[in-house]
């Protein structure tokens, strides 16, 4: 796993323990909860996803260039 | 005087941050990498900021309650969503005027980016409507612009995967972001134009000065960490799209 996949993991728990530990006493409490926790997932699926597929690109272009006369 | 002063900084920043996606098609990937890093630790560092300010500084709203905080995340997506579809058209037109490979990947990057905080919008609307308007979902102008404009730019992105030639693929796909743009302004002035269901832009003058200022703080979270995005699709982008152009490269020379 990346550097950047390990800090947005991290960065998404950290929203999501805040949004749990702030919002439950308030009115509508459902729906803040919700759609905080829905845009940390989102953002933090993508992130960690595009983190490894440049990880993983870079390391297939680097071993072309190690192979390549 | 200090909103406008603030309001031009923030504009400034917005301009500064597309003038700087738009150069990445002709920076090295080492410059690019080395900004990255600097716009993701921005956006944590602000996000984590920010969402104090917004859930915890900021007062209960009279009216609406403490359902408005979801506007904390709402607004900021639609500026990474403007951001990003505004990135795709600028660089689709430098493509079609240079033939420039590198804007073709700069357009693509910022209409996937673009399409994801569009998504996170719709969803964080929903969810502040429902409470507010008693529905999820109604097909007042402005959602039915905005889902318009999701449907063109996932399109726009499937359409890619479809055109193997990646000239074609390039010339074919910068004329549907620059179509596609064409309802971006709509989508801004629906709430104008047809006085429905949703509500026309606030003024930070209407507002209190806490809301305003996590406000302020998430719009340019959302900007860095939409900067951080882009220039690391960007480098997967150009990693691929080198891949391509060698491997029909390849093909030409084996005939």
């Amino acid at each position: 796993m990346s550097k950047g996949a390990i800090i947005t993991a991290l960065l998404g728990l950290a929203i999501i323990v805040l949004v749990f530990a702030v919002v439950p006493g308030m009115r509508d409490a459902g729906y803040i909860i919700r759609a905080y926790v829905i845009t940390a997932v989102i953002l933090g699926v993508y992130t960690w996803l595009l983190a490894n597929r440049v990880a993983q690109a870079e390391k297939g272009r680097d071993g072309k260039q190690d192979v390549t006369p | 005087m200090g909103n406008i002063i603030i309001l031009v900084a923030v504009a400034v920043l917005a301009v500064l941050v597309i003038a700087y996606t738009l150069a990445l098609a002709n920076k090295p990937v080492e410059a690019a990498r080395r900004a990255g890093m600097i716009a993701g630790i921005a956006a944590v560092v602000l996000i984590l900021f920010g969402l104090y300010l917004g859930l915890v500084w900021a007062p209960t709203e009279r009216m609406m309650g403490d359902s408005y905080r979801i506007m904390y995340i709402h607004f900021p997506s639609w500026v990474g969503t403007a951001a990003g579809y505004m990135v795709a058209f600028i660089a689709s037109i430098a493509y079609l005027k240079t033939r420039n490979q590198g804007y073709d990947y700069v357009a693509a990057s910022a209409a996937e980016i673009g399409l994801l905080f569009n998504a996170t919008g719709l969803v964080t609307g929903a969810l502040w409507g429902r409470p507010i308007w008693g529905v999820y979902w109604t097909w007042d102008p402005r959602l039915t612009t905005t889902a318009i404009m999701a449907i063109t730019f996932a399109s726009y992105l499937v359409l890619r995967a479809f055109i193997e030639d990646p000239d074609a693929r390039a010339r074919v796909s910068s004329l549907v972001a620059i179509l596609g743009f064409v309802n971006v302004p709509i989508v801004y002035f629906s709430v104008r134009w047809w006085r429905t269901l949703h509500q026309v832009q606030s003024s930070p003058e209407t507002v209190d000065s806490p809301m305003v200022w996590a406000l302020r703080t998430m719009m340019v979270a959302f900007l860095c960490l939409f900067l951080y995005l882009l220039i690391n699709r960007y480098i997967l982008a150009r990693i691929r799209g080198e891949e391509e152009l060698e491997a029909v490269r390849l093909e030409v020379t084996s005939e």
